[in-house]
């Protein structure tokens, strides 16, 4: 319901922007939706285009952030030169990073995926790294006291932990996937809805433009509503209040 | 009786292995590297794709889009593109930066220069001093309409750069145009005044070649990094401008094709209307010789000297050039 009325409301503004302004800056909504519907193949390749590369590069993202926010377990030392390069990749304009992609990766898929990742895994690393920071110490304590070796520490005391704050990151992280992806497909427009949005700029399509928008949007809620869905089912359901110390029969005292 | 038989077995045999020797040959994998994004701009390459010349060539070829002539000449003499479009003035500015790694010129598919200065019809624009006081719209700094423009401003005797407002317009050019917002628009030929010819919108086109630009445009060209022999090369760039001769020709079906392809590309009359205009930039052809017209020695050593004359002087400290050694044939 709540969701009907936002599309609603965004509708209506946009409907009354295009009156308000010209329909050649901004075309109704009705003109978008005949351009989407009459090449419903063209449009339907280019949103699974960009999807797929962004779900790779939101993969990709996860198992780094949580990759390196393990070795920030490890190394504690370790983890403010983690977050300043992990930084440095957020601050690094992407046209100047761009051709190093292009020569490392190619101009196809490895390009977009990389730009994808370099974009959307920091918010979720930043996640990770502070609940690892904010440990509570009674969770430390309570290893201590139980004697738990390397792995059921990480999997009882450090992973609830950094799963509990995971979600909002996850849902971050998800949105932007989509966002790294069209960018890449702005550098290296070959396919998707990137390189259509492009295409559409070029030849002075704004209705072209405007669909690409669209799809992006929809795309978006889609990563966005999965990505809080993981968070509710899955990341809910490892959190250390469901976590049961009878798997580990060896750690009890 | 038996010697006959012999004879037509014998001719049978030869006639098989005639047969063998005109077998398809396997296809060779080629990255075509266009300048841009796709667009009536590269018909021909489209063209001779989808309507199978470079696999009648014995090609299979993916047509890679490119983010600007500078960038690709760039990404050439870098070795990391093997063939593709860019521009002759890129090449040349590249070839005046003292960089040894040229890319060769093997086509000039652009002869003119398709550069223009759109004006709305109630702003009189005839000659240079006529801009004074004028707002002009740009896309990019980096960009070839600008690069041209600042130039004809900086050697103009009657002009100061403070006599023309530049207005960045980035890709909204003709919206802006329409809305009064500048006097004139910087473009293309091929899209500009096209799509203020669909809006109805009244406009004058002042080409920069009539006011001394004279260079040529789209260059097909080719790096060290292609693995084709010479002779492969050449039988590529053949079946590219059969392309473009037959977009040249078939307009109806090339817009078709395009947009069949890209349906981004927008409504088939302003397509169709580009194409027209970008036919006009095309080498003109004797028939049965259009790939002497696109590839000649002297074809492509005048249209590069031509632009040449404008290229070095455009640049500030340009190092001297060998033309020559910029030739692919």
């Amino acid at each position: 319901m709540v969701f009907a009325g936002a599309v609603a409301a965004v509708l209506a503004v946009w409907w009354i922007g295009s009156i308000v302004t010209s329909p050649k800056l901004i075309p109704p909504p009705d003109a978008v939706a005949v351009e989407i519907f009459s090449n419903p193949g063209y449009y339907s390749a280019a949103a699974l285009e960009t999807g797929g590369i962004a779900s790779i590069g939101l993969l990709l993202s996860i198992m780094l952030s949580l990759g390196v926010g393990l070795i920030a377990v490890l190394t504690p030392r370790s983890r403010p030169l983690i977050e300043t390069l992990a930084i440095m990749t957020q601050t690094m304009p992407m046209v100047a990073l761009a051709p190093i992609l292009v020569f490392v990766f190619g101009f196809g898929s490895g390009t977009k995926i990389a730009i994808s990742v370099i974009i959307s895994f920091v918010p979720l690393l930043a996640v990770v790294t502070g609940r690892i920071s904010r440990m509570p110490l009674a969770a430390r304590e309570a290893a201590e006291v139980l004697g738990l070796g390397f792995g059921p520490r990480i999997r009882f005391i450090e992973l609830p932990n950094v799963l509990i704050g995971v979600g909002a990151g996850l849902r971050v992280c998800s949105v932007l996937a989509i966002i790294g992806t069209i960018i890449a497909e702005f550098i290296t427009p070959q396919s998707g809805l990137g390189a259509m949005i492009l295409i559409g700029r070029n030849n002075y399509g704004v209705t072209t433009v405007f669909a690409g928008l669209v799809l992006s949007m929809a795309l978006g809620l889609v990563f966005y509503g999965t990505a809080a869905w993981a968070d509710r089912s899955i990341v809910a359901h490892l959190a250390p209040s469901r976590v049961d110390i009878d798997e580990y029969p060896e750690n009890r005292n | 009786m038996s010697l006959r038989y012999l004879a037509l077995l014998l001719l049978g045999v030869v006639l098989s292995g005639c047969g063998e020797q005109s077998a398809p040959r396997k296809e060779r994998t080629v990255q075509f590297h266009i300048d841009w994004t796709p667009g009536i701009d590269y018909a021909g390459a489209y063209v001779a794709r989808e309507k199978g010349f470079f696999k009648e060539a014995g090609f299979d070829v993916s047509i890679i889009p490119g983010n600007g002539a500078e960038e690709s000449a760039a990404l050439m003499s870098q070795d990391r593109i093997g063939i593709g479009t860019t521009t002759a003035d890129a090449l040349l500015r590249l070839a005046h930066t003292g960089n040894e790694q040229l890319p060769k010129v093997a086509a000039v598919v652009f002869t003119r220069n398709p550069v223009v200065l759109v004006a709305s019809g109630d702003t009189k624009i005839r000659n240079l001093p006529d801009l004074k006081g004028k707002r002009i719209g740009f896309s990019e700094e980096t960009s070839v309409t600008f690069r041209q423009f600042s130039y004809l401003l900086n050697q103009s005797p009657d002009l100061k750069r403070g006599d023309v407002e530049l207005v960045k317009v980035l890709w909204d050019g003709p919206r802006r145009l329409m809305a009064g917002d500048v006097d004139a628009v910087l473009g293309y030929a091929t899209d500009v005044p096209v799509e203020l010819e669909a809006n109805g919108f009244k406009h004058s086109v002042i080409r920069l070649e009539l006011w001394g630009i004279k260079v040529a445009s789209q260059v097909v060209a080719v790096s060290s990094a292609l693995k084709l022999s010479r002779e492969e090369t050449g039988r590529f760039v053949e079946a590219m401008v059969k392309g473009w001769e037959y977009a040249r020709n078939n307009g109806d079906e090339t817009v078709a094709l395009l947009r069949m392809r890209f349906p981004a590309l927008g409504d088939a009359r302003k397509l169709k209307r580009g194409l027209e205009e970008t036919v006009k930039l095309l080498p003109e052809v004797i028939p049965n010789q259009a790939y002497e017209a696109y590839t000649g020695r002297g074809v492509i050593e005048r249209a590069l000297q031509e632009s040449d004359v404008v290229v070095s002087r455009m640049e500030t400290a340009p190092k001297p050039i060998d033309i020559k050694a910029m030739l692919f044939n």
